[in-house]
């Protein structure tokens, strides 16, 4: 019996690449928000401590502020998976607030909470507050994690304020807040002053330097399963043209060193330096673009 | 007429300033621990922005007191959560960038043991604050004894130490732990 090759099953081992061949188990780089794979920059580090600092303490609202591709979604995930899986916390993560209206957004974190949604107002904060009463007599405490909160509008953030006024009546702790989004958030906050004045803690995150640089690859490698104790993958020179050519954006160097894997893979390469990064950039015109687009 | 000398053990038993101990109610006891040059040279800079009742021996103590009551403000903050330190605290440089503190540099060669004098009550403290670290981080007793010390020349600047009167180390220990605790 001759052996039938499904023509489906031949483009795909076509299209799949012999990460093996970069003694890796998994795709190293990507620019999914994948909390396995974040890398603990020290601005990464230095908002984590204080951001989960005020959250366990019951502070109230945190703000994490950083440029497009700078990390902010992979830690709000982070935050998610990290809280949501311990017996203490219950946490609600919304990716994208719906615009302007309040009522949509205590909605859409109701939604997240799996609580009944309400098609007034105060029926739906009454539904928070009963919430929280329930969760707080169990030592349970609500964390909202919002992404992308420079899109959040005024009346949005005076509904975020009343569900931070919220108190167990016992005394506990309320509802709490982690922010994440782009610089605009910080002046959009100014708009704000009663909520502003609730913000715990801000930080921010900024692009990486070539030290941050060469780690996250590393890291992100090792992570993908490859021995740390080989020859590096990327040499010194080439980490440096990265960071030139990436301005130190995580995402921006995640998807440039994704590109150049593959490209070594089609060339059966042992090693990237950087005059293999610079044939790279000269070659691919479009990958520029690309990047253009990602990060401004 | 020539003065009679005193005996050889008269003389022993003439009260002497001891060389480089200055007086202590509490009999101190030695502690080693590994610090770089830099680090034993913040010891002299911190000696001048004391009070002056204070003096450079008294550094140790009042880090170590610093440092353990930072710490436990921080595990009062999740006294009631199921863990002893918050979740985004993952080693040793998120404690000095949770309390913005400038992080240490590396530099295993140009280590030093030394010895440090502590009061009984805060050799206990840096027992316990390097036990708790230790088994959270794997961090050494010098390791945690410079955080302190950072904690510490922190605080002098941010509290202008030096602008303050304290009639002893028990009341200067007693404001600092009126500010955090």
């Amino acid at each position: 019996m001759s052996e039938e090759v499904y023509p489906a099953l031949e483009i795909e081992h076509f299209v799949q690449p012999d990460w093996s061949l970069l003694d890796v188990v998994v795709p190293p780089f990507s620019i999914e928000a994948d909390p396995r794979f974040m890398y603990l920059s020290t601005e990464t580090k230095r908002a984590l401590s204080k951001v989960s600092y005020m959250v366990e303490a019951g502070q109230g609202a945190s703000i994490v502020v950083g440029e497009v591709g700078t990390g902010k979604t992979t830690l709000a995930s982070w935050f998610h998976s990290r809280y949501d899986r311990r017996p203490d916390f219950v946490a609600a993560k919304v990716d994208e607030p719906p615009k302007r209206s309040g009522l949509l957004l205590l909605r859409r974190i109701a939604a997240e909470f799996g609580l009944r949604t309400r098609r007034a107002t105060e029926d739906q904060l009454n539904e928070f507050r009963a919430f929280l009463v329930q969760q707080s007599s169990q030592g349970v405490l609500p964390l909202i994690i919002i992404d992308e909160a420079h899109e959040l509008g005024i009346e949005q953030f005076v509904e975020l304020r009343r569900l931070l006024n919220f108190r167990d009546p016992r005394g506990g702790k309320a509802y709490q807040l982690i922010l994440l989004g782009r610089p605009e958030l910080d002046i959009n906050l100014r708009e704000v002053p009663d909520f502003n004045d609730r913000v715990a803690t801000r930080s921010s995150l900024d692009p990486l330097t070539p030290d941050d640089t060469k780690a996250l690859i590393e890291y992100r490698l090792l992570a993908a399963g490859r021995d740390g104790r080989k020859t590096p993958l990327f040499n010194d020179s080439a980490v440096l043209t990265i960071w030139q050519e990436t301005r130190g954006y995580p995402r921006s160097i995640c998807l440039l060193c994704l590109h150049l894997c593959l490209e070594l893979i089609v060339q059966k390469g042992a090693y990237i330096d950087d005059r293999f990064v610079a044939t790279f950039l000269e070659r691919q015109h479009s990958y520029r673009q690309l990047d253009g687009e990602v990060t401004e | 007429m020539s003065s009679r000398k005193d005996s050889t053990l008269a003389a022993l038993l003439k009260e002497k300033p001891k060389r480089g101990r200055p007086p202590s109610a509490i009999s101190r006891q030695n502690v080693y621990v590994a610090l770089t040059a830099e680090q034993k040279e913040w010891f002299n800079q911190l000696a001048n922005d004391l009070p002056g009742e204070f003096s450079r021996a008294d550094i140790p103590d009042l880090a170590v007191t610093l440092l353990a009551m930072r710490l436990e403000l921080l595990q009062t903050a999740v006294s009631d959560r199921n863990r002893g330190i918050p979740e985004g605290i993952t080693d040793l440089d998120s404690l000095y960038l949770l309390w913005d503190l400038t992080l240490p540099v590396a530099d295993e060669e140009n280590y030093r043991w030394t010895s440090i004098r502590l009061s009984p009550q805060q050799v206990i403290e840096l027992g316990r604050v390097h036990g708790i670290l230790n088994a959270l981080f794997g961090v050494n007793r010098s390791q945690v004894f410079a955080l302190g010390l950072a904690l510490f020349a922190s605080f002098t600047q941010q509290q202008q130490l030096g602008n303050h009167t304290f009639k002893s180390l028990r009341e200067l220990r007693d404001w600092i732990r009126n500010i955090y605790l």
